[in-house]
């Protein structure tokens, strides 16, 4: 090119910068949008990548629940592909924080395929230490060194690839149950960190919430039927490719389909072996069973035996114990009775005896007085003799124990003396008194003397007579007494000897009666025992039963499970890296097609416009005999140095602005480390090298009209209307209009280039603010549609087992804090697309229909209520959209045991989460699956209830087993996407106002410059500024509400279409009219549209109106 | 050798060339009087002529000045210009003191008279009235030889006149609506200052019809910005109806414009989205008392086209439109700009004919032209020459627009 055409370019440019830097910048917006998105998604790709590789993801994986043997592992590495291996364990158990209990995966340490890497702390070398991984660890402040305690909660467990596990033991995969964690970790098989991604299973609330590694040794190795439930495959031949790209998804996919090939033979044989070991298991068991009954009903009879015995001899003890109270009683009694004679013989005995006594010393007083008489006899007379007697007295005595003949039962009066008491003393005393009297008598006279003598003589006389009778009555009462004395003796010698026979006797009884009990109870206790361990047996048995029909069942069930074969593109984390890279991809052109339409037709425009303005230099040019490809050159140089531009402006924009937006915003929903911005050459060259193509056809299309016609009407220059009479100009209501008006619609329909230019320019600012306005509020809109008009829940209560009595209970307690709920039954199946790739989808069966209604509203897609009773199952709109499903087609649901059923669709009904969910009537449940569906989740309502105080509240309540926050965790990608989304919007508006910047106030201006000649001449006129004013914001007020009119009808399609292209497979998102993004439409691109107006505008005063002469 | 006797030979020689190449005897007096002060080197010069319908009153009749003397008249013996005419003597203020005659500096208005010669201008059979010749170019004074010539040259003049045809009777203005005073304007780009008009001093009358003829670049159409009030004098006085207009905000100026003003533009400037009634029902919007589309458009001969638009009618009509356009307000003045320019002839007359029309009935027009047949239209014909007035030619035979031939 000459120099003076380089010249020339460049003075145009400096000329028209503001057009230059218009297309510059719509073509960078253009190409910077597109670029920066995707290459903010290779990227992401990349450094997912590198964090796969650095954590040496499994090319493949397999999961077997019978368990992958050592001789299945060394086929699995024959097969060609296959370079790498590394079998290890898993688990699934609950971790209870407080009230909250989380489910966790728990597998074996890798060493070398799906390696995690620690961020913080060792990894796990001992049987109770854990590591976590680190973003679980983080939101929940569970930190190296802390201590975490992990149970089981479930006899069967799911395996996130839809399999089971079943531990007929009670599922104690694990050793121990307190765990240290010793490592915070991230894992390449798990690098995104939206739960989800970390599959399924049956505990808890049935979504995995965080993985754990523990050591093989802390797993009870011998519950997996000495194999492996996971396989780790690595495969050489995949080296170097990208999961991404289909060149290694068709290898992974091909080679997988060997692997389960494989399986095809080996599980089969495995389960059979199972099967076997199963059937002869069960048939152990029960001979056991029955052995154990027989021996049971022997031992029974033998307790029988046993109680009857105890019963005799308890019998015996009781007569005994009777004999020997009764031998107590009579003993004692006769014991009693000769106690009571011997004493009352002793008592006589002892009255005799003191009698006797009395009577001996009576008798020695009267001798004594005897003496004393004889004594004065002497005295007075030598005549008086002593005639005392002693009386006698005899007793009789004897004792024989019982002998009815006793001395004790003797006449008393027997016994004693026979003196009586006084008689031989008063004798005596009278004997002494007469002698005394008749001493005084005498007087001391002899005379008298002698018949006092011989009276005393008489008296002693007397008295000895009577002396001699007590002393003979007092020798016989002695020999009586002694012989009473004797027999007393003897008596109580024969009750002595006869109470030592009795308590002889009392003592053998007793100790006999003892001994008898003591066997007696010796016999109680063995038969107790036996008892006890009858019960134990009888409990042991029915375990035993219960077990074996467990056993007996599940052996029934037992089906013919295929190895899970999942290549890398099917684990969770590497399918929301697809998902998102997908949408970032989609979004890319939703994003940069308006800018790079709007680029267009900013070139269009500018083109032009400028062409317009240089139209006698052009013709100047023409008549000077440039041809018309050398004028043209000029300006496609003009528009392609400035797309040139906008392109190189465009890198910098896609690396430093929209990456440096997003490459985070994707990266906090990764695990990964930070990454940086990517730069793709060829993609800069293509997009560029299209856009610039696009670009110069654009300028090509605004000038070759124009270049076409010859150089005399080019020198003419262009009138800036060619206004005509229009047809409406005869109707009634034109004539009825203001001037004003007319003059407003004639400016419109006369100025065709500046009103499509004006209304693509309002067009385009509003639609951009409505599609992304559309974008956020729709996505969000769905969520909140969906718990408004579908969901009338948002907690889900789970039940530890399916039982009505276990919904009741759990419900009444949740109706005792003010919470509705409905029972319904839950389940996770599986249903594969025809490529294989697995989809897990949530099965509700209502268990009371009319409590369910209530809280599930089954609409079908134009919002009337399904009758889900309608013969077959109900699928959510996400399904039948992306799946191409329609009513009446069949769907096929696997069980995870591999069961399938096939069900007609019966209706599709509205769904907006991200997930496939079907409704099943319980009818359609029981005749598919054979049984009635038990409720095992109730559908809750908080409605503001605090969700840990109601956890704790539930804790006690029988079986409670969780309370998950559905709404929550369902709206962990919403909260995700509307994060990104608050970007789009921010970036959307900006650009709405940059292109209302850009396009209209460079129409605006354009218009009130083109309108300059007509302005001016209105004001010398007369017009005031203001007037002049009006005459432009009239046409321009009305093409903006043209304008934003058709961009909000323009907006919502768009973003009806960028909703569809951003939506994830298993959602459905409304994409309907968005009144808020028309208000938002309408505001902001009323706004930016007056603003610019208002900016151009402010020229009309500056006009200098001597500028009419040189019009 | 004297060479004075020899240029003054040779400016009579040019005088008498030029007047006897005229064809009418205004064009023998102002060619005259244009070879006399070049050849004299005065800057200005008036030719007075005595009214004898006016007890000889002299009035102005052609000039050469950056003055308007327009309205002057002097009766004989007074001032420099009565006392000529009515001794016959010529009087010389070689170096002029205002004192000694008033009436000049007051007829120079605007002009710093240094030096003047008043010489008497008289025809074989008649005292025609006197020739006046102020300053000398460059700023000097004239010398007596000088005076000689400029006496001995206008004596000549005078005798070359052709007796058979007598000086029209004097023209007499109207009210004057417009004064303009010392206007001058200047455009600063930078560090350049362009004086565009230095000095402007006009008066418009009522109901004359003005020519500003000049060439481009003399501040014609700046001084029509001006006293259009679509402009501010940069110094000067510009007073129109009584109201001084020179430092008026722009609300004023606009209503300025809106009452006073009807416009008329080279290149029609109508609104190209409306038609020929709408074009005018769209001024007459401004004013209260506004003619009607179908009056204006039959004043213009234009009622069959009033529901075209521009691009359907040819330059004249449109130009026609637009002369109904400014006729709507029913406006004092009318400015109109080039307004044939861009027409051909036939079509330049029939519009032409429409403005005499329109003059006739009472308008002022203020128009600039190039073209100077259109000037045999006008009342007076004012040329501008580097930013002054130049010269003022008062028409006393004014032709019709169907008499103008170009």
């Amino acid at each position: 090119m000459k120099r003076i055409r380089i010249i020339e370019i460049l003075a145009n440019i400096k000329a028209n910068l503001v057009a230059f830097l218009s297309i510059a910048m719509f073509v960078c917006l253009g190409v910077g949008l597109f670029l920066g998105i995707q290459w903010g998604a290779v990227a992401l790709r990349n450094a997912s990548l590198e964090s796969m590789n650095a954590g040496n993801l499994n090319d493949i994986s397999v999961q077997f629940p019978y368990g992958i043997t050592e001789s299945d592992l060394s086929q699995i590495k024959d097969i060609e592909g296959v370079s790498k291996i590394e079998p290890g364990y898993s688990s699934y158990v609950v971790m209870e924080d407080g009230s909250t209990a989380y489910t966790l995966k728990v597998q074996s340490v890798p060493q070398e395929i799906n390696t995690p890497i620690s961020i913080r702390g060792n990894m796990p070398k001992e049987k109770n230490e854990i590591a976590l991984l680190a973003n679980f660890a983080d939101e929940h402040h569970i930190g190296v060194g802390d201590k975490i305690t992990l149970k089981h909660d479930a006899t069967e467990q799911f395996n996130e690839d839809g399999t089971t596990t079943t531990d007929p033991d009670g599922m104690q995969f694990l050793n121990t149950d307190t765990y240290t964690v010793t490592a915070l970790v991230n894992s390449a098989e798990y690098l995104y960190k939206n739960p989800q991604a970390l599959g399924v299973c049956n505990i808890g609330s049935g979504q995995v919430d965080c993985v754990g590694y523990i050591t093989n040794e802390s797993f009870d190795t011998s519950k997996y039927n000495d194999g492996y439930p996971n396989v780790y495959i690595r495969c050489d031949s995949l080296n170097g490719l990208s999961v991404f790209e289909n060149e290694y998804q068709t290898k992974a996919l091909s080679i997988a389909d060997k692997i389960t090939e494989l399986g095809g033979t080996l599980g089969t044989a495995r389960y059979n072996k199972l099967h076997d070991d199963a059937q002869k298991k069960l048939d152990d068991a029960k001979k056991k069973i029955d052995d154990g009954e027989k021996q049971l009903e022997d031992g029974k009879n033998k307790i029988a035996d046993g109680e009857k015995q105890l019963a005799d001899g308890r019998e015996k003890v009781d007569d005994g114990e009777k004999e020997l109270v009764n031998g107590v009683v009579s003993g004692s009694a006769q014991q009693n009775a000769a106690q009571i004679k011997l004493q009352e013989g002793y008592r006589q005995l002892a009255d005799g005896q003191a009698k006797y006594d009395a009577g001996v010393a009576t008798y020695l007083q009267v001798t004594e007085i005897y003496n004393e008489i004889l004594s004065a006899i002497g005295n007075i007379g030598q005549s008086d003799g002593n005639s005392s007697s002693t009386g006698k007295s005899s007793t009789s005595s004897g004792f024989s124990g019982n002998d009815e003949g006793s001395w004790l039962n003797r006449d008393e009066n027997s016994t004693g003396t026979e003196l009586g008491d006084g008689e031989l003393l008063d004798s005596a005393r009278s004997a002494i008194d007469d002698l005394s009297g008749a001493i005084s008598d005498n007087g001391g006279s002899s005379g008298s003397g002698s018949s006092v003598v011989t009276d005393l003589f008489s008296a002693l006389g007397t008295l000895g007579d009577k002396m001699s009778e007590a002393e003979a009555t007092l020798e016989e009462s002695k020999a009586r007494l002694d012989a009473g004395w004797e027999e007393y003796y003897q008596a109580k010698a024969a009750y002595d000897a006869g109470v030592a026979e009795g308590q002889a006797k009392l003592i053998d009884g007793q100790q006999e009666l003892d001994s008898g009990k003591e066997t007696l109870k010796d016999k109680t206790q063995e038969l107790e025992d036996g008892k006890k361990e009858i019960a134990d047996k009888t409990k042991e048995l029915q375990d035993g039963k219960n077990k074996y029909a467990d056993a007996e069942k599940q052996f029934k069930d037992m089906v013919q499970y295929e190895w899970v074969v999942l290549p890398r593109q099917g684990l969770g984390s590497v399918m929301g890296l697809i998902m998102i890279t997908s949408m970032m991809d989609n979004v890319k052109w939703a994003m940069a097609l308006l800018f790079i339409l709007v680029g267009l037709f900013v070139c269009y425009s500018a083109i032009s416009r400028l062409v317009h303005e240089q139209i006698i230099q052009i013709g100047t040019k023409k008549a000077l005999g440039f041809r018309q490809g050398e004028v043209m050159s000029g300006y496609l140089a003009f528009s392609g140095v400035s797309a040139l531009l906008g392109v190189l402006v465009a890198v910098l924009l896609a690396v430093l602005i929209v990456q440096g937006i997003m490459n985070p915003k994707a990266n906090a929903q990764f695990t990964m480390p930070p990454f940086g911005p990517y730069v793709g050459l060829l993609d800069t060259l293509i997009m560029g090298g299209l856009e610039i193509l696009l670009i110069l056809f654009a300028t090509w299309f605004a000038i070759h009209g124009l270049l076409k016609r010859n150089a005399r009407d080019l020198l003419a220059g262009e009138s800036t209307a060619n206004a005509k009479e229009h047809f409406y100009e005869h109707w009634a209501i034109w004539k009825r209009m203001s001037l004003f008006s007319q003059t407003v619609v004639n400016n419109c329909i006369n100025d065709t280039r500046r009103v499509i230019g004006t209304l693509v320019g309002v067009i385009g600012c509003t639609a951009l603010i409505v599609v992304a306005v559309t974008l956020a509020g729709n996505i969000m809109r769905s969520f909140d549609l969906h718990y408004n008009s579908v969901y009338k829940f948002d907690t889900l209560t789970f039940l530890d087992d399916a039982s009505e009595k276990q919904a009741d209970s759990v419900a009444l307690a949740l109706h005792n804090r003010g919470i509705d709920s409905a029972p319904a039954y839950t389940r996770k199946l599986q249903t594969r697309k025809d490529s294989g790739e697995r989809s897990v989808v949530t099965l509700m069966v209502p268990t009371i229909e009319d409590a369910f209604d209530k809280k599930y509203h089954v609409l079908t897609t134009d919002g009337k209520p399904a009758n889900i009773n309608d013969g077959g199952l109900w699928i959510s709109t996400a399904y039948a959209d992306h799946r191409g499903v329609k009513v009446g087609d069949e769907v096929t649901l696997t069980e995870f045991s591999g069961k399938t059923h096939t069900f007609r669709v019966a209706g599709i009904f509205q769904y907006y989460l991200v997930r496939y969910e079907f409704v099943l009537s319980p009818n359609e449940y029981r005749e598919a699956f054979g049984e009635k569906p038990q409720p095992n989740v109730l559908l809750t309502s908080l409605d503001g209830a605090d969700i840990g105080r109601t956890r704790d509240a539930l804790k006690e309540v029988d079986g409670y087993n969780s309370l998950v926050d559905d709404k929550s965790d369902a709206s962990y990608s919403y909260t995700q996407i509307n994060d990104i989304m608050r970007t789009v919007v921010i970036i959307y508006l900006v650009l709405s106002a940059l292109m209302a910047l850009m396009v209209l106030l460079n129409l605006d201006i354009m218009f009130v410059n083109e309108k300059k000649r007509e302005l001016i001449v209105l004001m010398i006129c007369g017009f005031s500024v203001k007037d002049a004013k009006a005459y432009i914001y009239r046409d321009s007020i009305v093409l903006t509400v043209i304008g934003i009119l058709l961009g909000i009808l323009f907006g919502a399609i768009m973003g009806g279409i960028t909703v569809a292209a951003l939506e994830p497979e298993m959602a459905t998102w409304v994409k309907g009219f968005n009144l808020v993004a028309a208000v938002v439409g309408i505001v902001g691109a009323g706004a930016f549209s007056a603003a610019v107006l208002l900016y151009a505008l402010r020229l009309i005063p500056r006009f200098d109106l001597t500028d009419i002469n040189r019009f | 050798m004297d060479t004075s006797i020899v240029s003054a030979y040779r400016a009579l020689n040019a005088a008498q060339d030029a007047i006897s190449r005229a064809t009418t005897l205004d064009e023998a007096l102002q060619e005259g009087l244009k070879v006399i002060l070049a050849n004299c080197k005065a800057e200005s010069g008036a030719i007075w002529y005595a009214d004898k319908n006016d007890e000889n009153c002299l009035h102005p009749y052609f000039w050469i000045a950056p003055s308007d003397l327009t309205s002057c008249k002097h009766m004989p013996g007074e001032g420099a210009v009565g006392r000529v005419f009515e001794t016959q003597q010529a009087e010389r203020y070689l170096t002029f003191t205002p004192a000694n005659d008033p009436m000049t500096t007051t007829d120079f208005a605007g002009i710093e008279v240094t030096s003047m010669i008043c010489v008497p201008f008289s025809s074989a059979n008649d005292n025609l009235g006197c020739i006046q010749f102020i300053n000398k170019e460059g700023g000097g004074f004239f010398t007596a030889e000088e005076a000689d010539v400029c006496e001995m040259m206008a004596m000549l003049a005078a005798m070359a006149l052709d007796d058979n045809e007598a000086i029209q009777p004097a023209w007499t203005p109207g009210k004057a609506i417009m004064r303009v005073r010392d206007v001058t304007r200047e455009f600063t780009n930078g560090d350049v200052v362009t004086r565009v008009l230095k000095g402007v001093n006009l008066d418009v009358y009522e109901g004359e019809f003005l020519v500003l003829l000049g060439e481009s670049g003399c501040g014609k159409s700046t001084l029509l910005n001006i006293i259009g009030g679509m402009d501010h004098p940069t110094s000067g006085s510009f007073e129109c109806f009584g109201e001084e207009f020179a430092n008026a905000s722009q609300e004023r100026l606009t209503e300025y414009r809106r009452d006073n003003i009807g416009f008329i533009f080279q290149s029609y400037n109508l609104m190209p989205n409306l038609n020929a009634a709408q074009n005018l029902e769209l001024i007459a919007s401004l004013v209260p008392n506004p003619m009607t589309a179908d009056e204006a458009l039959s004043i213009v001969n234009l009622s069959e086209r009033k529901h075209n638009y521009p691009s359907q009618m040819s330059g004249g009509q449109q130009q026609r439109v637009s002369i109904a356009r400014a006729l709507m307000k029913r406006p004092g003045i009318i400015l109109a700009d080039e307004p044939t320019a861009a027409l051909d002839y036939t079509t330049s007359i029939e519009v032409l004919e429409v403005m005499e029309k329109i003059i006739a009935e009472g308008t002022t027009m203020i128009m600039v032209t190039h073209n100077e047949e259109i000037c045999r239209m006008a009342d007076r014909v004012v040329r501008m020459r580097g930013g002054r007035m130049h010269e003022v030619t008062i028409n006393r035979r004014k032709a019709h627009a169907t008499d103008l031939v170009w």
